[in-house]
């Protein structure tokens, strides 16, 4: 990393620091299964090949390759992705087409490099050569792709950075624009959220697999699914906040993934909060490609449920992400109709209640997310119900280390809120106080090394 | 901005190292099973007292069972949760100053271990700075070290720790998972690969340090064992014992001790396994 940073800017022009970047990309992404970079240029050079054939064409015969180019990126990822899952839903698992399918290795990021594949092309069709931002010269225009694709800080679990975001930032870059007080505080910021807060709550909440769980009590159920609910934003926010840091090193800037989440008062709040880069790219590029709003209310339903049970199976092969995704869309249009058929205004004073209740049903989802199986995660929420309420000590340091990691996120959200209401002078003049406390926080208090949640999506 | 964060950061260093020196020693700061496992080996690593690491027992979840502190002194207990006997066997590699006894469980020998406690506490620039700069060990960790102190606090109200003796029930589902192990799992093992040559050659190289060595069993339900694999895993450890010339502590009465799930014993069986333990040493 280091040693990339000082070749980037001792580089004499662009092209050299495009190179610099892929190449320190691709020897990221195949550092640990070389193998899978061969998939990651084939997705590039797919890229690269429909890109080319939008541009030089016209009339319908663009539409055909950007459609083309859809299906192409789509394939990719279905096979990659959900070859698993038809294998076990549809075939005998001994089987030799079964056991091919189960057998299918799913690569690191694939869901986000096809995704920004598909911005890409879409982004493409959508302008012509004078605002696609993309170069003529086919050199320029293969560095530029594949940088895009490619560019390590976001290549394995986003943010989803779509194309008219990046392309435009493709220049030369100079040291002494570095913004270093940015990329120190986002860095800081995601090195805590994950180090500090994800890598010690995962050490508790690995106990809310199946058989252990059967042995805690109510008590204890409820922390762990409170604690995973702070685990799985501090591990997110944590990874795209480096990102973003990492990015303003080589002089990108990424759009923001969070903006405080877990004080939405609405589901359709949570998700202009929550993974920002993805609920845009589904709306850009989904909801509203489908009519969004723009039909009928019961079609506006319809579409809505669509795109979050596809933005469930996006996280991941199994059915329980796709229920996770339709109890989304679920609360989106049930949200939407009483808006519609009532016009109701909700008093400012239930304002709490409103943001806690959303906030359960998030949590509660989230079991989704940490049992694969359906069947674990109902048996989860009936013992969460039927277990011993207390069970002694066990229970008293559960909660304990819980509640002390939750802690930070809780005070980030809050701060959030004083922001609005009070002098931002005052946060400013503390900042560097609050910076060091992660800071000492990291040195002195991570977790054990984990894997980032989303690198399995 | 940024010079003022790593001040900060550097003066909340300095402050914390010296709060800690006040602060009582024994404190119990672990904060999960694997945070547990990660200071009892870095204690075991960083300690240069030969005196207090003279009997090293090597085990996996099961011997955390063991009162260590009730064998007597100069003993370590080096069972990780979640882990096997080849990470303590690892560490005692690693470590300079080599203990007198080492005593080996001889349950779940055919676990496989991928190394990440050792590796995490015996390799890289971290574990370096972590043995010079004692706070940036685990055991140091601000929220482990209020939860001890608050603990503390809570204790100095009550009585001497009791032992509750009262019978278990154990779930008759985490009791069938865990009998997927004995009945199961390892009846189709490669016992000859595991006792005539991955096992021998650790034993091998402990016996060439001049170390004493002492294979050991642990109680187990009843139907654990009496089950194959336990049968089978007892006559290659005796056969291995006799052949090393070392000691081979088995036993007979599993059904004297009360386990909460099938193989892990409750409080008062890990005390009563303790004195049988010390009795045979």
């Amino acid at each position: 990393m280091l040693i990339t940073f000082v070749i980037y800017y001792l580089a004499g022009n662009l092209r050299l620091q495009k190179l610099i970047l892929i190449a320190s990309s691709f020897v990221f992404y195949a550092w640990h299964y070389p193998k899978l970079l061969a998939l990651l240029c084939f997705s590039i050079l797919i890229n690269i090949i429909t890109v080319k054939l939008i541009k030089n064409s016209e009339g319908q015969r663009r539409f055909t390759y950007s459609t083309l180019g859809v299906v192409a990126n789509l394939l990719i990822l279905a096979f990659f992705k959900y070859s698993p899952l038809i294998g076990k839903t549809f075939f005998f698992e001994d089987s030799s087409i079964g056991s091919f399918l189960v057998s299918i290795p799913l690569p690191i990021g694939i869901s986000f490099f096809t995704f920004q594949g598909l911005s890409l092309v879409i982004d493409t069709f959508r302008n012509d050569s004078k605002t696609d931002n993309l170069p003529e010269s086919n050199t320029s225009l293969v560095e530029s792709i594949t940088m895009y694709i490619a560019f390590f800080p976001q290549l394995i679990a986003g943010p989803i950075v779509k194309a008219y975001e990046f392309l435009p930032q493709i220049n030369k870059k100079y040291l002494k624009d570095i913004d270093w007080e940015y990329c120190v505080k986002k860095l800081i910021l995601g090195y805590f959220l994950k180090m500090v807060i994800a890598d010690n709550l995962k050490d508790h909440t690995f106990w809310m697999q199946y058989p252990y769980f059967m042995e805690l009590s109510g008590l204890n159920l409820m922390a762990l699914l409170f604690g995973y609910s702070m685990q799985i934003f501090a591990d997110f926010a944590g990874y795209s906040s480096i990102a973003l840091g990492l990015a303003g090193l080589f002089g990108y800037t990424l759009r923001e993934n969070f903006m405080f989440p877990y004080v939405s008062a609405s589901f359709s709040e949570f998700w202009r909060r929550w993974h920002i880069s993805l609920s845009t790219f589904l709306k850009e590029y989904l909801y509203i490609p489908l009519g969004g709003n723009r039909k009928s209310k019961a079609r506006t339903y319809l579409n809505l449920m669509i795109t979050m049970v596809l933005g469930g199976f996006w996280h991941g092969a199994a059915w329980s992400y796709a229920v996770w995704g339709a109890a989304h869309g679920i609360a989106l249009a049930i949200e939407r109709w009483v808006n519609d058929i009532t016009g109701f205004k909700w008093p400012k004073s239930l304002l709490l209640i409103k943001i806690l209740f959303v906030f359960a049903s998030v949590t509660l989802c989230w079991l989704l997310f940490r049992l694969p199986q359906f069947s674990e995660v109902i048996l989860y929420i009936k013992q969460m119900g039927s277990a011993v309420f207390f069970k002694g000590m066990q229970d008293m340091t559960s909660v304990f280390f819980i509640g002390m990691y939750s802690l930070p996120v809780l005070v980030y959200h809050l701060i959030y809120y004083r922001r609005l209401k009070f002098d931002p002078l005052f946060f400013k003049k503390s900042e560097a106080v609050g910076y060091g406390v992660l800071l000492f926080m990291i040195l002195v208090n991570s977790g054990s090394a984990g894997s980032f949640i989303y690198f399995q999506f | 901005m940024i010079k003022k964060v790593f001040i900060t950061a550097v003066v909340l260093l300095a402050v914390y190292s010296i709060v800690l020196k006040f602060l009582p020693a024994g404190l119990d700061t672990d904060q999960s099973q694997y945070g547990e496992n990660v200071i009892k080996a870095q204690n075991f690593i960083y300690n240069n007292r030969p005196e207090e690491t003279e009997n090293v027992i090597v085990g996996t979840s099961l011997s955390t069972r063991i009162f260590t502190d009730s064998l007597g002194q100069g003993f370590v207990n080096l069972a990780f949760s979640g882990s096997t006997i080849w990470d303590g066997l690892r560490l005692i590699k690693a470590k300079a100053i080599k203990p007198k006894r080492v005593f080996i469980e001889n349950t779940f020998l055919f676990k496989n271990t991928d190394y990440n406690l050792t590796d995490y506490v015996t390799n890289g620039v971290h574990s370096k700075l972590k043995s010079a700069l004692p706070v940036l060990l685990e055991e140091n960790q601000p929220v482990g070290v209020l939860k001890a102190v608050l603990v503390n606090q809570l204790r100095g109200k009550q009585n001497e720790l009791v032992i509750d003796s009262t019978a278990v029930n154990i779930n008759p589902e985490i009791l069938e998972i865990q009998s997927e192990y004995f009945v199961h799992d390892y009846i189709e093992e490669n016992y000859e690969y595991i006792f005539t040559r991955r096992l021998r050659a650790e034993l091998d190289e402990l016996l060439s340090n001049g170390i004493e060595v002492i294979l050991y069993e642990m109680p187990l339900h009843p139907d654990f064992c009496s089950s194959e694999v336990v049968r089978r895993t007892r006559v290659e450890c005796q056969k291995l014992a006799d052949e090393a010339g070392i000691r081979f502590i088995t036993l007979q009465n599993c059904e004297f001790y009360q386990t909460n799930d099938g193989i892990h014993l409750v409080e008062h069986s890990g005390l009563k396994f303790t004195r049988y333990l010390k009795s045979k040493i």
